[in-house]
C-alpha cells in the first residue's frame, strides 16, 4: 500500500503540469453537466468534488515537494493568505487536520446531501444536513480556540505553486526516471552536483541588454518590485491579530453559529421565512461587533470583504429567492436566450435554477 | 387624517419596502465599494512608499559605494606606485643615458645620423630637459639594442626569475632587478660580452660608452632596465585596472550586502512600530473590557485573550555597528595582499603577451587594445577556464579563517584583544581612519606584512617579511575564536564569498572590466595618441611633457606610435587612474549597468526569508 502511495506521489510529481491541466478541464466540464442528462448533476457534483479532494491532496504533496526543495523558489510571491494559514498548518497539527476536515466537508457536502436525497426520506435528508453543519460548526470552534483570530475560509493554503516551475526540475534530475519506473522516490541529484558540468546562469537582469534609451531603469525595474511592505515581514502567524475583546470573540461565535442555527430552523419545514431572517440578522450582528481591522491587517480586511460579499447570497436564499431573485432570473434568462454567446450562458444558468431550488448546499451560507 | 396616511402607507407597502431594501442595497453596496476602494488606494500608497524607500536606500548604497572606494583607493595607489615604482626606473634610466650623453657629445658628430629617427627627442635630450632625455634615450639609442638583443636577455631574464615565483619578483621589484642586473653586469662589464650583447648592432654610441656609463651604474644595462620599464608600466597599469575594478565591485557587494541587512532591520522595525502602535488598545476598549471583567471572570473564560501576546517581543536583530565595520575591514585583504596576487597573475600575462612586442612596434590604439584583451583573456582565463570570478576569489577575500582573523587584526578590527596594540608597531596604526569615514580604523599600513605566498593556506604564518618581531602567533590565536564566534559576520562573510563566486559577479566583473579597459583605451587616444598638427603647438609650450614628444610625425586615420612612447603614458594614466579626484576609472566602473545590477540582485536577495 504504502509503495502504492509512493509510486503515486512520484508519479504525480514527474506529471504535475499535466495532472493541473487535466484537472482544470474537467473543472469546466462540471459546469456544463447540470441537466444534461439524468442524474447529470450527481455526476457533475461527483466529478468536482472528487476533483476538489484530490487536488486537496495534490496540494499536500505538492508542498511537501516544494519544502524539500531547497533551491525552489516561488515565482510569484506567496500570498499572505497562504502564508498564515501554512504557518499555522505548520504550528499545530491539530489545526492542520481539523482545518483539512472542514475542507473535506466543504468540497464534499453537496454530494452527499445529493445522495441522501436519492436513497433516505426528506427528514432523514434534513438529519444528515443538521449534522454536517454541526461538525463544521464544532471544528470552526476549535480552529477559533487554536487561533483566538477571526477563521480565514479556506483555512488551509490555496495552490499557489505554478507546477510548471517545478516540472523541469523534476525532469532535468533524473531524465531516465519513467513515470512508470519501479523504484519509488529516486534520489534526485543535487543541484550542486549538477552545476559542476553546467555553469550557472547569471540572473536574467544580468543578461537583458540595457534598452536603448539613455536612461536605463531595469535595474530599478528589477530591484523595486521586491521592496518589502512591513506587512510581507510580519511574522506569519500575527498576520490577524488575536482577538482581544469579549465582543470580537462574540461576533466571531455569532458567525459561527449562524450556519448551524440556518440549517436547523430550516429543517422544520415551516419556518423558512423565519430561518432567512433569523440568518441575516446574526449576519448583521456579527458585522457589527467585529473590530475595524487595522490598515495594515490586510488579511483581515479581505476576509471581512469576504463575509460582506457573501451576503449577495441572501438572494438565492429562501423567500427572497422564491418571491424576488428567481422570476428576475427566469425574466433575464427568457430574454436572453436567442442572444449568441449570452445565450450560452444563460441556458447554463437555466439548467442550475431548479438545483439552487432543490439543494440545500448550493446557496448554504 | 391619521388613517389615510395607513391606508396610503398600506396600499403601496410592497412598492415601499422594495424602495427601501433597495435603497439600502445601493447604500451597502457602495459603501463596500468605497471601502475596497480605499483600501486599494491604501496599498498603492503604502507599495509606492516601500518601493520610494528601497529605490533611495540603492541609490545611497550606490553612493556609499562610490565614496568608500575613493577612501580605500589612496591605500592601493600608494601601495601600488610604491611597489611599482615605474618613476624611479625611468629615473635610473634617464641618469643612466645622460652619463651616456655627457660622453657622446664628445664623440657625437658621427652619431646624428641617428637623430633623424627621433629628431624631436633627440632634440629635447641634447637640450638637457630631464625627463625627456630618458625616453630620448631610448628612442635614439637603445631601442636599436633592444630590437636586436631581446632574445638573449630575454632568456636571462626568464631563467633568472624561473625559480622566483612571480609574487616574490613583483614584492621585491628592485631586489630583483639589481641582482638580476648583478648576474647580467658580471657579464656585459667585460668588453668581449658586451660585444657579444651587442653583436650586429649598428649603435651609434660607442661600445666602450655603453659599458662605461653600465660599470658607473654598475647594476643594469639599458636594454633590461627598458624591458623592466616596459613590463612594469603595463603590469602597473592593468594591474591598477584590475585592483580598481576589483575592489570596486567587492566594495559594492559588501555595502549592498549591509545596505540590505540595515533595509531588513528597518523594515522590520518599522513593522514592529506598527504592531505595538496597533496593540495599544482604544479608550473604549478598555472601559468595555473593564466593564465585561467586572461582570465575568474573563480570564478565567478564556485565557487566551490576555494571553495573545506570546510571541511579540522578539529583537529586531540588524548588524552591530561593529561587525559592520569589521566586515568592510576585509577589503584590507585586497588592499594589502590580494592586489599584490593580481598584480602577480597580471605581470605573468603581461611578459607573455608583450614578450613578443618590441618597443620599437608602432602600435594603433586599436592594436593596443587588442593586445590587452590578450592580456586579460590570460589573466581571466587560464588554467581550468571558466570561472573567471573564481580565480579572483583569494585575492579578494582571505581564504581561510586564519587569515581573516589576520586581516581583521591587521585591519584594527578587534580592539578588544589588549595585546593588540602593544604587539604592533605603531607606525602601522598611526594613520586610524585618516579619510576612511565608513570603513573606520582601517590603518594603511604601509609596509606589507605577510605576502601573499608566504600565507600557506593551511597555517596561520606569522609575517615572515615584517622587520619588527612584533606580530607573531599570540593575536591570531586569541582574535580567531572571536571571528567565529559572530555568527553574524560569518554569515556575512560566507554570503559574500558565495555572490563573489556565483555568476552573476562573473558577469558583472567582465562588464566591469571591459569598460575600464575601454577607459583605459580611451584616456590614451586623447592623450598620446594625438595626431602632430596639435603636438607641433604644444611642443613648445609643454617641452617637458614627455607624452607630446614620442608622438609620430605622420598624420593618419588611426595614430601610430611606438609603444615605447607609450609607456609613459601609460604610467601617467595609471598614476591618474589611482591619484585623480575625481576618479575618471571609478567613476566609469561604478556606472556600468551591471555592477548596479549586482547590487540590486545582492541587495534583494532576502527572497528565502520574506515573501
Amino acid at each position: 500500500m504504502s509503495s502504492m502511495l509512493a509510486k503515486y506521489e512520484n508519479f504525480l510529481v514527474k506529471n504535475v503540469s499535466t495532472i493541473s491541466t487535466l484537472e482544470s478541464s474537467l473543472r469546466s466540464v462540471t459546469w456544463f453537466l447540470p441537466g444534461r442528462f439524468k442524474d447529470a448533476d450527481l455526476a457533475s457534483e461527483g466529478l468536482s468534488a472528487i476533483l476538489n479532494v484530490s487536488s486537496m491532496y495534490h496540494d499536500t504533496l505538492l508542498t511537501r515537494v516544494v519544502q524539500s526543495d531547497p533551491h525552489w523558489k516561488p515565482i510569484l510571491p506567496i500570498s499572505l493568505h497562504t502564508r498564515y494559514t501554512r504557518a499555522w498548518s505548520n504550528k499545530d497539527t491539530l489545526y492542520k487536520w481539523v482545518a483539512r476536515a472542514l475542507e473535506l466537508i466543504r468540497f464534499t457536502q453537496l454530494l452527499v446531501e445529493m445522495l441522501l436525497r436519492r436513497r433516505v426520506s426528506d427528514k432523514n435528508r434534513w438529519r444528515g444536513i443538521v449534522f454536517l453543519e454541526t461538525v463544521k460548526m464544532i471544528l470552526r470552534f476549535t480552529l477559533l480556540k487554536i487561533t483566538t483570530r477571526p477563521l480565514l475560509s479556506p483555512p488551509i493554503p490555496e495552490r499557489d505553486i505554478d507546477p510548471a516551475s517545478l516540472s523541469p526540475t523534476s525532469t532535468h534530475t533524473s531524465p531516465t526516471l519513467a513515470p512508470t519506473s519501479p523504484s519509488s522516490s529516486p534520489p534526485p541529484t543535487p543541484d550542486h552536483l549538477k552545476n559542476n558540468h553546467t555553469p550557472l546562469q547569471p540572473n536574467p537582469l544580468m543578461l537583458t541588454p540595457p534598452p536603448p534609451a539613455r536612461s536605463d531603469t531595469s535595474v530599478e525595474d528589477y530591484l523595486l518590485p521586491k521592496a518589502l511592505t512591513t506587512s510581507s515581514v510580519k511574522p506569519s502567524l500575527l498576520l490577524i491579530k488575536p482577538l482581544s475583546s469579549p465582543l470580537e470573540s462574540l461576533s466571531e461565535c455569532i458567525y459561527i453559529i449562524r450556519p448551524w442555527l440556518y440549517a436547523i430552523i430550516l429543517s422544520s419545514k415551516k419556518l423558512k421565512d423565519k430561518a432567512l431572517v433569523t440568518a441575516f440578522a446574526m449576519e448583521l450582528i456579527s458585522r457589527n461587533l467585529r473590530r475595524t481591522p487595522s490598515p495594515s491587517a490586510i488579511l483581515e480586511r479581505d476576509e471581512y470583504a469576504r463575509r460582506d460579499r457573501d451576503l449577495l447570497w441572501y438572494l438565492l436564499r429562501g423567500s427572497v429567492w422564491e418571491t424576488y431573485t428567481r422570476p428576475k432570473v427566469e425574466a433575464l434568462v427568457e430574454k436572453t436566450t436567442n442572444v449568441p454567446i449570452i445565450g450560452l450562458v444563460s441556458s447554463i444558468v437555466k439548467d442550475w435554477i431548479p438545483l439552487v431550488d432543490e439543494y440545500y448546499y448550493y446557496t448554504a451560507p | 387624517m391619521l388613517d389615510a396616511a395607513r391606508k396610503y402607507v398600506y396600499d403601496r407597502r410592497r412598492g415601499l419596502f422594495e424602495t427601501s431594501v433597495v435603497l439600502c442595497g445601493a447604500y451597502a453596496v457602495s459603501r463596500y465599494v468605497n471601502e475596497r476602494l480605499e483600501e486599494v488606494k491604501e496599498k498603492v500608497v503604502r507599495e509606492r512608499a516601500a518601493r520610494e524607500t528601497l529605490r533611495r536606500r540603492f541609490q545611497s548604497t550606490h553612493d556609499d559605494a562610490c565614496f568608500t572606494i575613493m577612501a580605500l583607493i589612496p591605500t592601493l595607489a600608494e601601495q601600488i606606485l610604491e611597489e611599482m615604482d615605474v618613476e624611479s626606473l625611468t629615473n635610473e634610466l634617464q641618469s643612466l643615458s645622460r652619463a651616456s650623453h655627457t660622453r657622446s657629445h664628445v664623440q657625437r658628430p658621427g652619431s646624428h645620423s641617428e637623430s633623424e629617427v627621433s629628431s624631436v627627442s633627440d632634440a629635447y635630450s641634447d637640450a638637457g630637459s630631464a625627463s625627456v632625455s630618458s625616453y630620448s634615450g631610448f628612442d635614439g639609442e637603445t631601442s636599436s639594442n633592444m630590437a636586436a638583443s631581446t632574445s638573449s636577455w630575454v632568456d636571462r631574464f626568464s631563467t633568472s626569475s624561473s625559480h622566483r615565483s612571480p609574487s616574490e619578483q613583483l614584492q621585491q621589484p628592485h631586489d630583483f632587478l639589481s641582482s638580476a642586473g648583478n648576474q647580467l653586469s658580471d657579464s656585459i662589464t667585460t668588453a668581449s660580452s658586451s660585444l657579444s650583447y651587442n653583436p650586429t648592432t649598428s649603435s651609434h654610441e660607442p661600445l666602450a660608452t655603453m659599458s662605461s656609463s653600465m660599470t658607473e651604474s654598475s647594476t643594469r644595462t639599458k636594454a633590461q632596465l627598458w624591458k623592466e620599464v616596459k613590463m612594469l608600466t603595463l603590469t602597473r597599469t592593468l594591474t591598477t585596472l584590475y585592483t580598481t575594478t576589483l575592489l570596486s565591485l567587492l566594495t559594492s557587494i559588501q555595502l549592498a550586502l549591509l545596505a540590505r541587512e540595515r533595509y531588513l532591520a528597518s523594515v522590520l522595525s518599522a513593522e514592529r512600530a506598527e504592531r505595538i502602535r496597533e496593540a495599544a488598545p482604544t479608550l473604549s476598549g478598555l472601559i468595555l473590557r473593564e466593564a465585561v471583567s467586572r461582570v465575568i471572570d474573563v480570564e478565567a473564560l478564556w485565557p487566551t485573550w490576555c494571553a495573545g501576546q506570546e510571541d511579540w517581543d522578539e529583537e529586531v536583530e540588524g548588524v552591530s555597528e561593529e561587525t559592520e565595520m569589521r566586515f568592510l575591514t576585509l577589503s584590507w585583504w585586497i588592499l594589502h595582499v590580494g592586489w599584490k596576487d593580481v598584480a602577480a597573475r597580471v605581470r605573468g600575462s603581461v611578459e607573455a603577451v608583450f614578450e613578443g612586442v618590441s618597443l620599437k612596434t608602432k602600435l594603433s590604439p586599436s592594436e593596443l587594445h587588442v593586445l590587452i584583451l590578450d592580456v586579460r583573456r590570460r589573466v581571466e582565463s587560464d588554467g581550468s577556464g571558466e570561472n573567471k570570478a573564481g580565480r579572483f576569489l583569494s585575492s579578494l577575500l582571505p581564504p581561510t579563517p586564519e587569515t581573516t582573523a589576520h586581516v581583521l587584526a591587521q585591519g584594527g578590527a578587534l580592539p578588544q584583544v589588549p595585546s593588540e596594540h602593544s604587539s604592533f608597531p605603531t607606525s602601522s596604526i598611526h594613520e586610524y581612519g585618516d579619510s576612511l569615514p565608513i570603513v573606520g580604523p582601517t590603518p594603511r599600513v604601509g609596509m606589507f606584512p605577510t605576502p601573499p605566498s608566504s600565507i600557506p593556506a593551511s597555517s596561520p604564518s606569522p609575517p615572515s617579511s615584517l622587520p619588527s618581531p612584533n606580530i607573531s602567533s599570540p593575536p591570531q590565536t586569541s582574535t580567531h575564536p572571536t571571528e567565529l564566534n559572530d555568527p553574524i559576520f560569518s554569515s556575512l562573510l560566507s554570503q559574500t564569498r558565495s555572490y563573489l563566486s556565483g555568476p552573476d559577479f562573473t558577469y558583472a566583473l567582465t562588464a566591469a572590466l571591459d569598460r575600464a579597459t575601454s577607459v583605459m583605451v580611451d584616456g590614451l587616444r586623447a592623450k598620446v595618441f594625438i595626431d602632430s598638427s596639435t603636438t607641433n603647438v604644444r611642443e613648445g609650450l609643454s617641452a617637458n611633457d614627455p607624452i607630446d614628444l614620442t608622438v609620430e610625425e605622420e598624420v593618419r586615420e588611426e595614430v601610430k606610435v611606438r609603444l615605447a612612447g607609450l609607456l609613459p603614458g601609460l604610467a601617467r594614466w595609471s598614476q591618474l587612474a589611482l591619484n585623480a579626484v575625481p576618479n575618471e576609472l571609478v567613476d566609469n566602473i561604478m556606472a556600468v549597468r551591471e555592477l548596479g545590477a549586482l547590487e540590486a540582485i545582492v541587495m534583494s536577495d532576502y527572497q528565502d526569508r520574506y515573501f
